[in-house]
């Protein structure tokens, strides 16, 4: 041992090691759990993404797939996405919030290095989850707002975030004002869809706004479906008798997600299992 | 420097001495408090750049460093952490010559706290029901395994040897992930890579 240490090639076939398992390695150095350091291709994404669907010429059945709570399911993402590759007929994807279980930068890379394999657009909302740690701050920057919308035709997407536990239930999550004031403009918009991550039903929603929540869905009578993930199965139900039906995504992990064709009225709300 | 690190602490620790004693008396009192070595990393999820003091015990055989650790913004902070590092040195150390020694192996556990608001120690219960969450979000197991290599220098004065070393570490939550996708990822995929300087001071 005691010649090698003074020979140059020793030093050398220890960084042909550590550059042969580091090397293939995205991030070789990483400075804290909690960094926030993105690449430009990795930022923005929702706006990105967002344009490339309000391009989308008019036609008189939009198809577009639910999902929920990737987590760290990767392996099912993966199919997901091959799956999802190999059909024509999609338009895009949402995901109704937990792309990670931590926030931490690192796991929406995982996430989205997965999504960003597929040929549609995908748009997400932000999941409790994301927002732990530093989450909020990276998903500002990966996705952009935490409350937004988008029209695709004739049809208005509310995209909410209704995580109020995670802000210790302060009465301003969900944003009712911004929720209220863009479903009003009935001018822009023939139908809507609401899709947040926790369900007003469930008790992580601020219970102080549950009901001024769901009657703002309802008021303008073009609401279709409100869609949210956090509580893992598949279900439709109108909750509260208002003409609103209320979807719930099944996890990533349970393998399933949630196909819908709208036209100028709802045509089908199905759950598919892969 | 090592005096001036052995009075700061002696003065610190004087009114803690019990009985008064002369300078001699705390200074031997003290001694053990002087640190064996500082280190000096970069990168290792403990900081950009990283640096504290420590102590070997358990016959060389074990180091315990304190850290305190700097990310700037233009590297994904600001993010300032405090690090408590364990590493152990199982094997013998491997004599080189001519003051050159190799530990072709280390294994250590670090564990991290980020200060922040947006981070917490234990969920406030005050917000969450008991085990909404499974993990601290402020503070980080972490697992490494390195090696390093030390110069011992002849002649020296408050230093006393220098070397460099380095770690390949991951963390709690990492590997969280890593078990749930358990043959699907590549193991080597949870793991970066730390490197480091350590300067030895004599006693």
């Amino acid at each position: 041992m005691k010649k090698y240490l003074f020979d140059y090639s020793f030093y050398k076939a220890v960084m042909v090691v550590l550059i042969i398992t580091f090397g293939s390695c995205e991030d070789p150095f990483q400075y804290n759990p909690n960094e926030v350091l993105l690449s430009d291709d990795e930022k923005d994404l929702n706006h990105k993404n967002i344009n490339r669907i309000e391009a989308i010429p008019q036609k008189d059945t939009l198809r577009f797939i639910l999902i929920s709570d990737t987590h760290h399911e990767y392996e099912d993402l993966d199919d997901f996405v091959e799956l999802v590759n190999a059909k024509n007929d999609i338009d895009f994807v949402l995901i109704s919030g937990d792309l990670t279980n931590f926030g931490l930068q690192t796991e929406y890379r995982e996430t989205n290095d997965r999504l960003k394999k597929l040929k549609i657009p995908y748009v997400a909302v932000i999941g409790n989850h994301d927002l732990l740690g530093n989450g909020e701050k990276v998903f500002k920057e990966m996705y952009g707002n935490l409350n937004f919308h988008f029209k695709c035709n004739n049809h208005k997407f509310m995209m909410i975030n209704t995580n109020s536990r995670e802000y210790n239930f302060n009465g301003n999550v969900p944003d009712l004002d911004f929720l209220r004031s863009e479903l009003n403009d009935t001018s822009a918009y023939n139908h809507a869809y609401v899709i947040g991550h926790v369900p007003p039903f469930n008790n992580d929603f601020d219970p102080d706004l549950v009901n001024s929540y769901t009657s703002i869905l309802a008021e303008t009578g073009r609401v279709k479906f409100a869609a949210h993930g956090h509580t893992g199965g598949f279900s439709i139900v109108d909750w509260y008798n208002n003409g609103v039906p209320y979807v719930q995504v099944d996890d990533m992990g349970a393998r399933s997600y949630v196909l819908v064709k709208a036209g100028n009225n709802l045509i089908s709300v199905e759950n598919i299992i892969f | 420097m090592r005096k001036a690190l052995l009075i700061i602490i002696c003065v610190i620790t004087i009114p803690f001495a019990g009985q008064a004693g002369n300078e001699t008396d705390s200074t031997e009192r003290c001694h053990w408090l002087v640190p064996d070595h500082a280190k000096f990393q970069f990168a290792g999820n403990i900081g950009f750049l990283s640096g504290g003091f420590g102590y070997r015990y358990s016959n060389d055989k074990a180091e315990l460093d304190f850290i305190y650790g700097y990310v700037p913004k233009t590297f994904g902070g600001p993010l300032h952490s405090a690090t408590l590092k364990n590493t152990w040195i199982p094997f013998r150390s491997i004599e080189a010559g001519k003051g050159f020694t190799f530990d072709w192996f280390t294994v250590g556990i670090p564990v991290t706290y980020t200060f922040g608001d947006q981070f917490f120690f234990l969920a406030p219960k005050d917000q969450y029901p008991a085990r909404y969450y499974d993990y601290s979000s402020a503070l980080r197991l972490g697992l490494f395994v390195g090696g390093r290599a030390d110069y011992k220098i002849p002649n020296a004065g408050y230093f006393n040897s220098v070397g460099v070393y380095y770690e390949l570490g991951t963390y709690d939550l990492l590997l969280h992930n890593y078990i749930f996708n358990f043959g699907t990822t590549r193991f080597v995929d949870i793991f970066n890579l730390a490197i480091g300087v350590k300067v030895g001071f004599g006693k």
